[in-house]
């Protein structure tokens, strides 16, 4: 008596006539594939996952909670310690939820600047997660490769904000400096880079067969379930649902640029498997580097009248008129969501009307898709569970927060 | 017919990996530098390193402290002739710690300050055993102020003028406060 | 000098020298030349490989650890480095896990690197070089090889580590399965020399070349006798199978699931420190090279081919250059061998156990018996027919 577990690969689960027992594998939160300090217990029959649960908070740090003892403008290096690997995205969702709850406008060259420097941070997550992933199928090669570039965008984001990692770049009401045209002509050698190499990745992984046979068919999620998870981000896209927020429920001024979200159609593989959710992402660097460049196209100059320079340069770039001491108004509330790189990241804020928000909620993209982790890995290997994790791409800090 | 597509898709694909790989065997160079001897280029004005700091320039307003979100700078300052911290032009800093084990390294600190006598600097080790270690006492010297801005040269014009280093400097010998300082 | 001692010994009762001669000519010497080669190949090994992977991967690899004896001070390209790790490694804490199968766990390490070891006292590196040729060589390998395999599984049952044990069944499921394979393979070559022994094998394969009946006689510096060319294109793919299964018997990437760090921590060798930990590295590397010795001695040529077909005359010194030449030949062609296992570890990502055992029972297993069955045919057409 053996059968195959629904939804699963095939793999054949053993039958009960040799006495077998199952056996339960901690895997975490010290694990070099769990990505932080994410703890998995597998339930397992030799190789076979039977069932497995995520079990996250290692490293909770009271994100929200904090949140409402600080000022706006002292929270938002906090936000870059989320999702950490993509400080910008983060920082320009809370960026935009603080400054509609102030009821602050931003100039033009404020708003194309956050479009750069969030798409750069986009691409710059994105070499990040296709580079571990290729680590944790086992190519060790391409991770070093996507790190190569990667280290370029730390270069600039360095050169302009002061931090590599945790840029604290954008400010309520602005940024923090205004990049000179060398710094531009920079971030476009390294948007030319990353397309000449993206070449070497899809060599060493997307197209490279035993990539394909270790990531193809492999953790299926399927249209429906997708939804009822409330998947965002490019697993969902990998699925074969067409939804953007960029481009569904326009934020900021991503309407003024032409480009196309990129969504698995199930040539390859299956809709919704491991490959599919890596391919969406190589794709996403894609379109991100076309936003770039559009957008260093078209970015008006700095109009002195609404945009001053700075006194000095210790102060940030920010648009006139926004007050030192800010003050959302009594009972404001928004619930502002933008498309980070792992889905889509959201922040409600309620005001009381004093000089820190009454309550701060984030939704994570993360912590959300990695419920779906026992739905998609039950009946698949072991091996197939770390390749699952890291298709999922998810970021501890932020699940944690 | 599938068995000998999926055996030539494994031997092309490995071929091809093969050969970029061979390619970087053979390429001269490297990208990464010898840490120790060479080191990245770090830009003076924007990184946001170890906190530089002038003792005799500061006026003891607290409002780096204030701006801090993880509160972890700790000012203070020697009694005036009235027995209050002394504030202002005149203030004798007694105590200026960081604590670097909750900085956050952001850079809200700085914009607010009047004299422009607290920035962010290019260091970036400071390794020690233990949390005590990781607490700089700025107001004993040891990481001075790189003067970046025009603001901070003019303060620095109008502090000689009117010889207020020399005063603090005094001052402070009187009082006993160590400052490890060079004189200029 | 061996004259000298025998007399010495002359002196003893007879069954004492019958026992001492051969320790005293044959033992010892052997010893001293196998431990003299596998722990620095193995070193070597090691330093060589961190250093491609470095290459590879656009970084430097270890390139400090040097020498600096007074005034000579060199770095060596960093060929101290795996000296240095072995004696920071020496200091480490013997660890033994409560709970494991103390002593099992402890000889463990010993079963893996003797295999290894082993595998060097059949290797011939040049003519008349070897510690041994018995007439079953290829034999004696293929099964000392598999010794490793009884260390690993003993490594990981004794660790009390859920990690080690799936490192360890792991590691028999697959080296049990591509056994099979390798040993058809390497029948090939047997087939065509007729012989199971090493130097055989190898003298077999300097007068020209079998295709099909149809003999051409070439000189060995052409390189034309090998078995690579033999039975044309079979041995090409016996070739090709039997370095693949050599790559999944000594548990290198694509094949290296017993130990992958990113699904099993570290798989068998989760709980192992210090210099245990490190007798499983030497053993991995020499056994690499030796198996990359195999491969060398089975299809291209062992010491003959063109180095040695054309220097064979020319002597180094007291050495004659047949033996010169004939080793560096071996060596160089082991060596490049080896390092393409280095290059393909750090292009590949890694196989999933079943798709490992898929690609033994699925491609290899066939490919090796229909290589077998050509190489017979060749064989018999080129001693004339069945009926002689």
């Amino acid at each position: 008596m053996s059968a195959t577990h629904p939804g699963s690969g095939g793999y054949i689960v053993p039958t009960r006539d040799v006495a077998s027992e199952e056996l339960v594998l901690n895997m975490g939160p010290q694990h070099p594939a769990t990505h932080g300090v994410l703890r998995v217990a597998v339930k397992t029959d030799g190789e076979v996952v039977l069932d497995c649960e995520p079990m996250v908070g290692n490293i909770h740090r009271c994100k929200e909670k904090i949140a409402e003892n600080v000022t706006y403008v002292q929270f938002m290096p906090y936000t870059d310690r989320l999702d950490y690997l993509a400080a910008m995205n983060n920082e320009e969702c809370y960026a935009r939820a603080a400054e509609k709850l102030l009821g602050l406008k931003l100039p033009e060259r404020i708003e194309y600047l956050r479009v750069i420097f969030a798409e750069a941070g986009r691409i710059s997550s994105h070499l990040m997660s296709i580079g571990t992933y290729g680590l944790d199928v086992g190519a060790i090669t391409p991770f070093l490769y996507c790190f190569r570039e990667r280290e370029e965008a730390n270069h600039l984001f360095e050169k302009i904000s002061g931090g590599r990692m945790l840029y604290h770049y954008m400010r309520i009401g602005g940024v923090a400096r205004d990049p000179d045209d060398a710094w531009i002509q920079r971030l476009l050698q390294f948007l030319d880079q990353v397309e000449e190499k993206m070449d070497e990745y899809n060599t060493l992984m997307t197209w490279n067969k035993l990539f394909q046979e270790r990531t193809m068919n492999i953790g299926v999620l399927s249209r429906e379930k997708a939804l009822a998870f409330g998947i965002t981000g490019p697993a969902l896209r990998a699925s074969g649902i067409d939804w953007d927020c960029r481009r569904d429920d326009p934020y900021g001024i991503y309407d003024r640029f032409k480009w196309e979200v990129p969504v698995a159609d199930g040539k390859h593989g299956t809709l919704g498997d491991c490959w599919n959710r890596h391919y969406i992402r190589a794709l996403e660097m894609k379109q991100s580097i076309s936003i770039v460049r559009q957008a260093i196209d078209k970015m008006p100059k700095a109009n002195p009248d609404e945009l001053p320079p700075p006194e000095s340069p210790h102060k940030p770039f920010l648009a006139k008129g926004v007050p030192r001491s800010l003050q959302a108004p009594k009972g404001a509330e928004v619930y502002v969501r933008s498309e980070n790189p792992r889905g889509e990241l959201a922040f409600y804020m309620v005001s009381d009307g004093g000089k820190s928000p009454y309550r701060v909620k984030v939704r994570g993209p993360s912590f959300c898709n990695i419920a779906l982790l026992p739905e998609v890995t039950r009946g698949y290997l072991l091996s197939d569970l770390v390749a699952i994790i890291g298709s999922i791409d998810i970021v501890l800090g932020e699940v944690d927060r | 017919m599938s068995y000998f597509k999926e055996l030539w898709d494994g031997i092309r694909t490995t071929a091809q990996g093969l050969r970029l790989t061979g390619g970087y065997l053979t390429k001269k160079g490297v990208y990464t530098i010898q840490y120790p001897e060479e080191t990245l280029p770090i830009d003076k004005v924007t990184h946001r390193g170890i906190h530089e700091y002038d003792v005799d320039r500061c006026i003891s307003c607290e409002n780096c402290a204030k701006a801090c979100p993880v509160d972890c700078i700790y000012i203070e300052s020697a009694p005036d002739e009235k027995g209050k911290p002394s504030k202002g032009k005149a203030a004798i800093m007694t105590r200026f710690d960081i604590d670097y084990s909750k900085c956050l390294f952001c850079g809200l600190c700085v914009p607010p300050c009047p004299s422009e006598c607290i920035q962010l600097g290019e260091r970036y080790s400071l390794p020690g055993h233990t949390r005590d270690d990781m607490v700089v006492h700025f107001h004993e010297g040891g990481y001075p102020i790189q003067e970046k801005t025009e603001h901070a040269k003019s303060m620095i014009a109008e502090f000689r003028t009117e010889n207020l280093y020399e005063k603090k400097r005094k001052e402070r010998a009187d009082r006993g406060i160590p400052t490890l300082r060079p004189a200029e | 000098m061996r004259e000298g001692l025998t007399n010495l010994l002359s002196g003893l009762p007879q069954w004492l020298q019958d026992i001492a001669l051969p320790v005293l000519f044959g033992l010892i010497p052997a010893v001293i030349i196998v431990l003299g080669v596998v722990t620095p190949v193995g070193l070597v090994g090691i330093w060589g490989e961190r250093r491609i992977a470095g290459k590879i991967q656009d970084r430097v690899g270890p390139d400090r650890v040097g020498i600096s004896l007074g005034p000579i001070k060199s770095r060596l390209f960093g060929l101290g480095q795996s000296v240095a790790d072995g004696v920071k490694l020496l200091g480490k804490e013997d660890f033994i896990p409560p709970g494991g199968l103390g002593l099992m766990f402890l000889c463990a390490p010993l079963v893996v690197f003797a295999g290894a070891l082993a595998l060097f006292a059949a290797l011939p590196f040049g003519p008349a070089l070897w510690a041994a040729d018995p007439n079953l060589g290829i034999f004696y390998l293929l099964s000392v090889g598999a010794l490793e395999v009884l260390g690993v599984l003993m490594a990981g049952w004794s660790s009390n580590n859920k990690w080690s044990l799936l490192g360890a069944m792991r590691e028999v499921a697959q080296v049990i399965s591509y056994e099979i394979p390798m040993a058809i393979a390497a029948l090939c070559p047997v087939l065509l020399a007729g012989s199971m022994k090493m130097s055989s094998i190898v003298a077999d394969q300097t007068n020209g070349l079998d295709l099909w009946g149809l003999h051409i006689a070439a000189p060995e510096a052409t390189a034309l006798g090998w078995n690579l060319f033999a039975a044309f294109p079979f041995n090409i793919i016996a070739f090709v199978v039997f370095y693949i299964c050599a790559l999944a018997a000594l548990k290198r990437a694509p094949f290296d699931l017993p130990e992958c760090e990113s699904e099993l921590v570290a798989g068998f060798l989760t709980e192992y420190s210090g210099m245990r930990w490190s007798l499983f590295f030497l053993g991995e590397y020499a056994a690499m090279w030796a198996m990359s010795g195999i491969a060398t001695v089975l299809w291209l040529g062992g010491w003959t081919g063109p180095l040695h077909g054309f220097l064979a005359g020319v002597d180094v010194g007291p050495i004659p250059g047949g033996v010169f030449f004939g080793t560096l030949a071996f060596v160089v062609k082991t060596t490049i061998l080896f390092l393409l296992m280095i290059q393909i570890r750090w292009t590949l990502p890694r196989l999933r156990l079943d798709q490992v055992m898929s690609l033994c029972y699925k491609y290899l297993i066939p490919a090796a018996m229909l290589c077998m069955l050509a190489s017979g045919a060749a064989a018999l057409l080129a001693s004339g027919g069945a009926g002689s």
